[in-house]
């Protein structure tokens, strides 16, 4: 997400009571309300469900199981369908597990800030940080990076 | 890249795929029917006391094979649940064991699409070697959780 004085668009997804995180205005491309999950035996518990959505079989995260290491941590049933781009230059689609509808908002340079205190894990799926206007530290996502091996590790 | 050894394992004439379809605790698994080397009596399984991995045993031409129960999750249970009426012997080579089922379906499907697991969930213990979609006869298309005895049995020895 690079921005200008004007700040750029984002899309801020509450991923449990306590986080929000950023992902770029074009990487979300559909919200699901309440979809069939298929539940993956053994699958790790912050990615255990998938989704079949337009046809392709759709890894769903839960941030905030994967956060809090709450496995009750799911909430809602809404899901947001990203795009990301896979090792090899191909679109792929994931899904991440919401308490509440996305939301727009503007973010300038000027709302950077470091990942700290309990924040300090999300540095391994972020591609930087900034301050809300309730000041509240959202990190930006990296999806591919989400949804490759970095996880499992 | 779907490992065309597999894909041939499964595949017969034009393009249709005989799978077996083992059910328990609300899941599905998707085997190679080839792989299905007979179904027995659950009469026949005789309870460990143990503390061993596998539930019981059953005899089959003169060998004792070991039988192994899931749940929904497979995790193992080491004690019958009342939902499993089939014991389904699963064979590749020399290996063979058997699980408790619900029900076996065997069925041809030939709108089948093999995708690998996603990266982000194969940690290398989700005993399954694909994710399909296919349409079975009753539905529109859906997801399926294709496995094999090898992957059954290595996934079994992992387990502690």
């Amino acid at each position: 997400m690079n921005t200008d004085d004007n700040g750029v668009t984002a899309w801020l997804l509450q991923v449990d009571r306590l986080v929000n995180v950023a992902i770029g205005q074009f990487e979300l491309i559909h919200i699901i309300d309440k979809p069939d999950y298929v539940s993956i035996p053994q699958a790790p518990e912050y990615c255990k469900d998938v989704v079949l959505w337009n046809s392709n079989i759709v890894p769903v995260m839960s941030l905030a199981s994967w956060s809090t290491s709450d496995i009750q941590a799911d909430n809602t049933g809404v899901v947001a369908i990203v795009v990301y781009e896979d090792d090899q230059g191909g679109h792929k689609f994931g899904g991440l597990k919401l308490s509440n509808a996305p939301v727009q908002a503007k973010v300038t340079n000027g709302q950077q800030c470091q990942l700290t205190g309990d924040f300090d894990k999300w540095r391994k799926v972020s591609l930087s940080s900034f301050k809300s206007k309730a000041g509240d530290i959202v990190p930006i996502i990296d999806v591919s990076k989400l949804f490759s091996r970095v996880l499992l590790s | 890249m779907i490992d065309m050894q597999f894909k041939n394992k499964l595949r017969r004439e034009d393009e249709k795929f005989h799978v077996s379809i083992l059910s328990f605790a609300g899941i599905e698994l998707i085997v190679p029917q080839s792989e299905i080397a007979s179904i027995e009596s659950i009469y026949e399984l005789e309870t460990n006391q143990g503390s061993e991995k596998y539930l019981g045993v059953i005899h089959k031409q003169g060998v004792k094979l070991p039988v192994y129960c899931f749940s929904k999750s497979m995790d193992i249970y080491r004690s019958l649940p009342q939902d499993r009426f089939q014991c389904v012997v699963l064979r590749h080579d020399d290996l063979m064991f058997a699980l408790l089922c619900f029900e076996i379906t065997n069925a041809v499907i030939s709108d089948i699409e093999f995708h690998n697991l996603p990266i982000c969930m194969n940690n290398n213990i989700v005993p399954l070697t694909h994710l399909c979609l296919y349409k079975d006869a009753e539905s529109a298309r859906k997801i399926g959780m294709v496995t094999n005895a090898v992957c059954l049995n290595e996934y079994i020895n992992k387990l502690k």
